[in-house]
């Protein structure tokens, strides 16, 4: 042992709050993981920055990382794998991702710049649920999107795919 | 629209990544008309994949899948059954999801319909092999032909060859998926085929059997309506032409034919034409027997005819037997 891991990480979020945390949930983010890594202990003062993430969404994002500190870490290459197992949520990650919409979007990006791949997922998976079976109005309307389309052009893509509509 | 989902649709990577957990037909009929942001993403080569527009890499280690749509509204060209529904002819392209309204007709029609050139399995078949049996009374006529397509057999060409083959009378066809590694649900050891050495890659057979009758209506087995638009004849190189003996097909068989007579309506109607005529003849000759010997000669060879046909198993997998017999008793008549 010739060197005593840091056991414990403060983070500090954009609004200045700080939240400690055990460092096997805090290295849940293969952010801060490589970032332990690259500096080594020493020079890694305990208080880490997450300047992009605000308190709430921060404590909510920690709120998962605890939850699942212990799941085995996913294979990195395959993500062919990920796809075929689609919008199967478990049931914790549902009640966990029962959020306003806002609040959705914010841990996907947040988890997108921590570099939580399971957590991204999830929140993917949760946002192509709210997709599934729309129309592409019913998207527009849900997602607040303006359509861009000229009539020609969206005509063309339905010409093309409209053997597949719902009958 | 919320400043964070502003932030997370303005990242191509993300939406991909959203788009990518769509079921196939949601991201086809729906996801790629939302906006030109979302339809571009459709374009990353992942999802191109993912809509099985784009080969994926061959690997040897992950089983190929199909394409699920195509599966649910082709289905006679994924399934194993079609091999043995032998008499159905143009029941296939009927009973379509294709075929079940004038809009639908309408709409797999389109010579731009986006299914033509989709891949019915990914990573896709390379080589595109045709075996056409043509039953006739000389014989049965066989040819093989294929042809390499790199970057996959499409459905359009699936669909097109099945067309034409089936819209000739008395025509059925069935698809053999020959993938690395296999994915069919077939027994393997049934199989006619070309050994599927790797420099062949994964290879789809489409196996079709047309059978010549004389004193048949030419009423193709399937209506017009069901021709696709953009239909295009490839040209196949021929690598095997040969006319397979009777003699052989015997050989092949396991099945009696009277076996069969639950089953096989045509077999039913067969045997009762043969035993029908025999009785006419008899009460013919009852009726005026100056040409009883004549007519008894006649009636001993249709006997013989119909103990052959009853005795001699009928294959499962060609009804050359069946055919031939049918028309021997056409001709003989």
């Amino acid at each position: 042992m010739s060197e005593t891991k840091i056991q414990k990480l403060t983070l500090v979020a954009n609004d200045g709050n700080k939240i400690e945390v055990d460092r096997q949930v805090a290295e849940k983010s293969v952010l801060i993981k490589n970032m332990l890594d690259d500096l080594g202990d020493e020079q890694m003062s305990t208080e880490v920055p997450i300047p992009n993430v605000n308190d709430t969404v921060l404590k909510k994002v920690i709120e998962w990382c605890e939850h699942h500190k212990n799941d085995p870490a996913a294979p990195q290459d395959d993500d062919s794998d990920s796809r075929k197992k689609t919008t199967d949520i478990d049931e914790w990650d549902q009640k966990f991702m029962q959020v306003d919409q806002e609040m959705l979007f914010e841990i996907i990006l947040a988890s997108n710049y921590l570099d939580i791949k399971p957590l991204l997922d999830v929140g993917c998976k949760t946002v192509a649920n709210m997709i599934k079976g729309k129309s592409p109005e019913e998207i527009r309307k849900t997602f607040n999107i303006t359509n861009d389309f000229t009539p020609e052009e969206e005509e063309q893509i339905r010409r093309e795919n409209e053997w597949a509509e719902d009958r | 629209m919320t400043p964070a989902q502003n932030q997370v649709f303005a990242l191509p990577e993300i939406v991909e990544n959203i788009l990518l957990q769509l079921p196939l037909r949601d991201l086809l009929v729906n996801a790629q008309r939302v906006c030109h942001g979302w339809n571009e993403v459709t374009k990353s080569p992942t999802l191109q994949q993912a809509l099985f527009f784009e080969p994926s890499p061959q690997s040897q280690t992950t089983d190929p899948t199909f394409n699920p749509l195509l599966q649910e509204v082709f289905k006679p060209w994924f399934t194993a059954e079609q091999r043995k529904s032998r008499y159905n002819r143009g029941e296939q392209f009927l009973a379509l999801d294709w075929n079940s309204s004038d809009a639908k007709r309408e709409a797999y029609r389109k010579e731009e319909a986006s299914w033509r050139r989709m891949l019915p399995i990914q990573p896709p078949a390379t080589v595109f092999q045709i075996d056409a049996k043509t039953y006739s009374m000389g014989g049965t006529f066989r040819e093989r032909g294929e042809l390499t397509i790199t970057d996959g057999v499409r459905m359009g060409v699936l669909y097109d060859y099945a067309y034409v083959a089936v819209a000739c009378p008395i025509s059925s066809f069935w698809v053999e998926w020959n993938m690395l590694p296999r994915v069919d649900a077939y027994d393997s050891d049934q199989f006619d085929v070309r050994g599927n050495s790797k420099e062949d890659g994964p290879m789809v057979t489409l196996h079709t059997r047309h059978t010549i009758q004389c004193c048949v209506d030419d009423v193709p087995d399937i209506p017009w309506q069901l021709e696709s638009k953009g239909y295009k004849k490839l040209d196949i190189p021929s690598w095997d032409e040969d006319t397979v003996s009777i003699e052989h097909a015997f050989e092949l068989n396991n099945q009696p034919l009277l076996n069969r007579l639950g089953q096989n309506y045509l077999a039913v109607i067969e045997v009762s034409v043969i035993a029908g005529l025999s009785l006419g003849f008899v009460t013919m000759a009852l009726r005026d027997p100056l040409y009883a010997g004549t007519l008894f000669s006649e009636w001993v060879v249709l006997m013989i005819l119909l103990a052959f046909l009853a005795s001699t198993p009928v294959t499962n997998n060609d009804d050359i037997l069946l055919d031939t017999g049918l028309q021997a008793v056409t001709y003989y008549w």
